[in-house]
C-alpha cells in the first residue's frame, strides 16, 4: 500500500483535475482551482522540503504536459510550493488552527505569485494579481487545500501511510 | 581537526534544500526559455505524456459520463417507495434503454449537424469527441481523442455548427490538445460581419473574449456578429465566432474594445469538428 501510495495519488490527482473537475465543479470554480498544488502542499506539510519539492517538480511538469502550454510553468511553480510549504511547515504549520491556515494561505499565496512571476518573466499571458480569478483562486484553493490535508492525513492515519512527523489534525 | 569535513561540504550539506530549490528553478527557466524560443513541434516528453495519459482521460472521462448519468436519472428513484420489486427492474431497465437511445440518438442528431455544416461551408474535416480538459486552472485547453494516427496536424481549425472552438496546438498518436479561443494566448483575426471592421479577438480565459486593435472610428454595435477574417493562414475566412456583447471605448487612444460572448458551447463541449484547411491538404 505504502509503495504505491504516491503513485496512485499523482495519477489520480491529474486525472480528476482534468476529466472530474471540470465535469462536476462550476465553471467560474474550476478557472481557479489546482488540486495539483494542494496535494503539493500536502506532502510539503507532512514530509518537508524536499519530498514537496521532488513532488512539485513531477506533478507540476505532468500538469505542464497535459495542458498544451510551455512546460515549465507550473513545474516551477509547484517546486516553489513544496519549498515554501516545506519551510512554513517547520517555522509555523503546529497545534493552532490559525498557524496552519496562515502557512496553507501563505504557500498558496506564493505559489500562485510565482506562477504570475515566471508568466511575467517570459511575455506570456497571465492574469492579474487584483483578478478576480487570483482571488478566488488564492481564497479556494487555501480553504480546500486544508479540507484535504485534513481528509487525507486521517486517510494515511488509518492506512499506516503517515510520516513520523507529521501532525494530525486533532493537534 | 574538525570531524564534519571540510567548510565547502559542511556548506552544501546545511544547504541542501535551497540548492536543490534553486537547481529545480533555474532548470525549469532554462527549459522554458528553449521552449518560448523555440516552439515549433511536440517534444518528446509532452509526447509520451499525451501517449499515455489519453487511455487514462478517455477511461476516466467515460466512467464519470456513466456515473454522471446514473447520478442525474437514479437518485431520485432510490427515495421513491417501491410499489414492486420485479416492475421498479422493468422500469430501470427500459429507462436505461430509453437513456442509451437518447444519448445515441443525440450523437446521431450531432453528427448530423457537423455532416451538414461541412456540406454547407464545404470544409472537410473529421469529427473527434472530447477526451479531457486542462489540467491547468490557467490554461483553456481541451483534449480530443484524435491524434497523428488519424491525420492531425498543428494549427488546423476545431469548431462546431454553432462556431469557432479553437486550434490544435500539440499532436500525439492517438489525442491532440486544442487552445480554446478563450485562452489567453489565444489569437484569432477577425471582422465584425455587419460593418466588415478588422479587428484581433484574444481569449480572457474566463469564457469570454475580447476584440482588440479595433478602429475607434469603426461602426459596431452590440449584437453584432463577429466572424473569421481569414487573414493569419489558420482560420478560413468566414466561420462564426460570437456576439459583441459590451463595446468599450475610451476617451483617448486610436482604438475602441468590445466584449465577445463565442457562439460555440466552449464550457460544455462534447463533440467539434476539425477542418482540413487548403493550406494542410496542400503540405500533404
Amino acid at each position: 500500500m505504502r509503495y504505491f501510495y504516491f503513485p496512485f495519488l499523482f495519477v489520480a490527482t491529474l486525472i480528476l483535475q482534468s476529466a472530474a473537475v471540470p465535469a462536476v465543479l462550476p465553471g467560474w470554480f474550476v478557472d481557479g482551482f489546482d488540486l495539483p498544488l494542494i496535494i503539493v502542499l500536502h506532502i510539503a506539510m507532512t514530509r518537508g522540503k524536499i519530498p514537496g519539492m521532488m513532488t512539485g517538480l513531477v506533478i507540476g511538469y505532468l500538469q505542464d504536459a497535459m495542458s498544451g502550454g510551455v512546460i515549465g510553468f507550473n513545474g516551477i511553480s509547484k517546486i516553489i510550493a513544496g519549498y515554501v510549504g516545506g519551510y512554513l511547515k517547520e517555522k509555523f504549520f503546529v497545534r493552532s488552527m490559525t498557524h496552519r491556515t496562515a502557512s496553507v494561505a501563505g504557500a498558496v499565496f506564493m505559489a500562485l505569485l510565482a506562477k504570475i512571476a515566471v508568466l511575467a518573466l517570459f511575455a506570456q499571458p497571465r492574469p492579474s494579481l487584483l483578478s478576480a480569478q487570483f482571488f478566488w483562486g488564492f481564497v479556494g484553493n487555501t480553504l480546500l487545500a486544508l479540507l484535504i490535508h485534513a481528509l487525507l492525513v486521517r486517510f494515511e492515519t488509518v492506512f499506516g501511510i503517515r510520516a513520523e512527523e507529521e501532525l494530525s489534525l486533532g493537534d | 581537526m574538525s570531524s564534519s569535513g571540510s567548510p565547502m561540504r559542511d556548506f552544501l550539506i546545511r544547504h541542501r534544500e535551497g540548492l536543490l530549490l534553486v537547481i529545480l528553478v533555474i532548470s525549469s527557466i532554462l527549459i522554458i526559455s528553449r521552449q518560448v524560443q523555440d516552439n515549433t513541434g511536440t517534444s518528446y516528453f509532452r509526447r509520451s505524456v499525451m501517449m499515455i495519459a489519453a487511455p487514462f482521460q478517455s477511461g476516466s472521462s467515460a466512467v464519470i459520463s456513466g456515473v454522471r448519468s446514473i447520478w442525474g436519472d437514479y437518485l431520485f428513484l432510490f427515495g421513491t417507495r417501491a410499489e414492486n420489486t420485479k416492475l421498479r427492474d422493468e422500469v430501470n431497465q427500459l429507462r436505461s434503454e430509453v437513456q442509451e437511445l437518447r444519448e445515441e440518438l443525440y450523437r446521431v442528431g450531432r453528427l448530423e449537424e457537423f455532416s451538414s455544416y461541412r456540406f454547407e461551408t464545404g470544409f472537410t474535416g473529421m469529427a473527434a469527441q472530447v477526451i479531457g480538459e486542462s489540467p491547468d486552472p490557467w490554461t483553456r485547453t481541451i483534449v480530443v481523442n484524435r491524434g497523428t494516427q488519424e491525420g492531425m496536424k498543428r494549427s488546423l481549425p476545431v469548431v462546431t455548427p454553432d462556431g469557432l472552438v479553437g486550434s490544435v496546438v500539440k499532436t500525439s498518436e492517438h489525442s491532440s490538445i486544442v487552445r480554446l479561443i478563450v485562452d489567453r494566448s489565444s489569437r484569432v483575426p477577425v471582422l465584425v460581419s455587419r460593418s466588415r471592421a478588422r479587428a484581433i479577438l484574444e481569449g480572457e480565459s474566463s469564457g469570454t473574449c475580447q476584440l482588440k486593435y479595433l478602429d475607434r472610428i469603426e461602426d459596431v454595435q452590440q449584437g453584432d456578429i463577429v466572424i473569421t477574417s481569414g487573414l493569419a493562414g489558420i482560420y478560413p475566412r468566414g466561420i462564426e465566432v460570437g456576439t459583441i456583447t459590451q463595446i468599450l471605448t475610451r476617451s483617448h487612444g486610436l482604438y475602441q474594445y468590445a466584449k465577445v460572448l463565442p457562439k460555440a458551447p466552449i464550457n460544455r463541449l462534447e463533440d467539434v469538428l476539425i477542418i482540413r484547411t487548403e493550406q494542410s491538404l496542400e503540405e500533404e
